[in-house]
């Protein structure tokens, strides 16, 4: 809950675009200026947003692809243990060891902590879930387009803490086309 | 953003292939090695001779045939990011009409390919007899000529729409008719590529059967196709023709097919492959037993790396497939190995004890490589490299992929 007496802390300064190609031009100019904290908001996915802003590439391939190999390794090892050591039946006249017939399982066993690696790894990766903090402004889920420029956390220590200010960041945004600016402020649990 | 975009950018035409007077020169060298070395060979040994007859003729028939298989696909699905390079795949399809010609060499060689036409072996084995009403020359030679006809027939058709267009045909129409034809051919090539694949190579062991061995037939040589494709298009793009219009994410695109290929072609082999150790019935087995004696062994296994897990690994980073320099190896390195792999399903049949090779084999190799090459490279001699036209073309170029 919101605490009355507390004076609000702000988190960062948004401002509203109408169009995908207006958001990436200001985004491009976002990402070259002096503010390196910022995110996009878009109702659907804007392909070339990502260059836009810098993004390097998503690790989580590299999680799915070692997962996956652990699940082939990981089938074949049980199922040689299960039929050759453990319970060792002859089925079809076959060897207790059957290469061929482990080969299923073991692509199924990489399909499944593959995909499941990825989704965890997703998760992960964006810190999600996150039940902190909320949307700001329900237009961004309908029709609009925004960048939120982030004031840097409070220092805690020496180092040359950096000037926000809201107002400045606001005017670049203005300057950059935004329609629409304003504060925001962290509200904490809702 | 492809739109936006696309709009402001014009795309230069760039032509048709500058003849080349060392090119020609080379294909008709290869063609005349090609000559000589199916004469060489066939002095020493005739079975030998047709049964590098038969590989070459069936590899060029593979990639010719997917390549309209691959074309067809565009058309129907009416599809953008393959727009810049269809052409190029449309230009494989000029080596079809040639397939009549190698067709009537296995027919001249079938005597010594073809166990079935000799009464000596199919006499008194029950399994073959019942057999013979599907395999005698007479019923072979009229449902495969049918097939080749029809195929050039398709080829025709569908890559004369395109031609077309580049002369000022409508657009709309070639989409129409193309749609109408390629449907049409998709049903024919499924039917008759099986049969091609079940008459010509299936039947050396006409013990055997499997009903996977057609699209077995058909992974290996698609997967062949994309890396042919991947060949011409970087030479193009690197000797400036496609240049403009080609740019990684278009490599990556064939790339990710390719791949895509190398995996099915293993899944389609391993479940052929499987299914038959399984259920261990012994006309099928054969087949397998084979190729898993002394002498085969080593080449199985060889194939199964050569052809799944070496371009699995190699194209399976991002980085790899947008790479001109790894695409291009791996894809020459696929064109050797389809050649292997379609080694290993004639030779075994006519050499049990073990894979017999002489130089003869690579020249006749290279005599068909010859013929496609000039085929191919005067189809792009007489047309232009690029469908220039091509509505989807300037999405294509300017689209933003992932």
């Amino acid at each position: 809950m919101h605490k009355e007496n507390e004076s609000p802390v702000l988190s960062g300064v948004v401002g509203f675009f109408d169009d995908p190609e207006s958001l990436i031009e200001a985004t491009a100019k976002v990402r070259d200026s002096e503010y390196k904290d910022f995110d996009c908001f878009t109702p659907y996915a804007v392909h070339g947003l990502e260059h836009a802003q810098g993004l390097a590439r998503s690790k989580v391939p590299y999680v799915t692809g070692a997962l996956a190999f652990t699940g082939t390794a990981t089938a074949f090892a049980w199922q040689y243990a299960a039929s050759k050591t453990w319970w060792p039946h002859i089925i079809g006249g076959k060897p207790f060891n059957s290469l061929p017939a482990f080969v299923p399982i073991m692509f199924e066993l990489s399909v499944l902590f593959g995909g499941i690696a990825t989704f965890l790894a997703m998760l992960a990766f964006n810190r999600l879930p996150n039940l902190s903090k909320r949307s700001f402004d329900p237009s961004i889920t309908n029709n609009r387009f925004a960048i939120m420029i982030e004031s840097p956390p409070a220092s805690d220590d020496d180092e040359t803490p950096v000037e926000f200010s809201a107002e400045k960041a606001e005017a670049f945004l203005k300057s950059l086309g935004a329609k629409d600016t304003r504060k925001v402020f962290e509200e904490g649990w809702f | 953003m492809g739109h936006a975009h696309a709009m402001d950018h014009k795309i230069e035409n760039p032509g048709r292939l500058r003849a080349s007077g060392f090119m020609t020169g080379l294909f008709s060298f290869f063609i005349l090695l090609g000559l000589v070395s199916f004469f060489v060979l066939f002095s020493i040994d005739q079975k030998h001779a047709w049964s590098a007859v038969l590989r070459s003729h069936f590899y060029f028939l593979a990639i010719s045939m997917t390549a309209l298989f691959f074309v067809v696909i565009q058309w129907v699905t009416t599809s953008m990011w393959s727009s810049p390079v269809r052409r190029i795949a449309e230009g494989f399809t000029a080596y079809i009409p040639f397939i009549l010609v190698s067709t009537l060499l296995v027919f001249a060689g079938s005597k010594s390919l073809f166990m079935w036409l000799d009464p000596a072996h199919t006499h008194g084995d029950h399994v073959i007899e019942g057999k013979l009403g599907y395999l005698n020359m007479t019923f072979f030679s009229i449902r495969t000529l049918i097939a080749v006809l029809g195929w050039a027939f398709f080829a025709n058709k569908i890559v004369g729409a395109s031609l077309k267009t580049d002369n000022g045909a409508d657009y709309k129409a070639a989409y129409e008719s193309n749609r109408k034809w390629g449907v049409g051919f998709l049903v024919f090539f499924a039917i008759t590529f099986s049969m091609g694949a079940f008459d010509q190579l299936m039947s050396l062991d006409p013990h055997f059967f499997s009903t996977m061995f057609g699209v077995y037939t058909f992974a290996g040589a698609y997967q062949t196709f994309f890396a042919m494709l991947a060949i011409v298009v970087i030479m193009m793009k690197r000797s400036g023709y496609l240049s403009k219009v080609v740019n990684e994410n278009h490599i990556h695109d064939i790339a990710k097919l390719m791949f895509a290929f190398t995996v099915f072609w293993a899944y389609t082999g391993f479940s052929q492959y499987m299914l038959i150790w399984y259920a261990n019935l012994p006309e099928e087995t054969g087949y397998f037993l084979l190729r898993f004696n002394e002498g085969w062994t080593p080449w199985t296994i060889s194939l199964f790396v050569g052809k799944f897990l070496l371009p699995f690994f190699l194209l399976l980073p991002r980085g790899n497939k947008r790479s001109e320099e790894i695409v291009f190896l791996t894809a020459c390195w696929i064109l050797i190995t389809e050649y292997f792999d379609l080694n290993w399903m004639i030779q075994p049949q006519i050499f049990e004890a073990g894979p017999k090779f002489h130089v003869a084999d690579i020249g006749i190799w290279l005599g068909f490589f010859g013929v496609f090459g000039m085929l191919v490279s005067r189809f792009y001699r007489k047309n232009n490299v690029l469908a220039i036209r091509d509505p989807y073309l300037a999405d294509s170029v300017f689209h933003h992929h992932i």
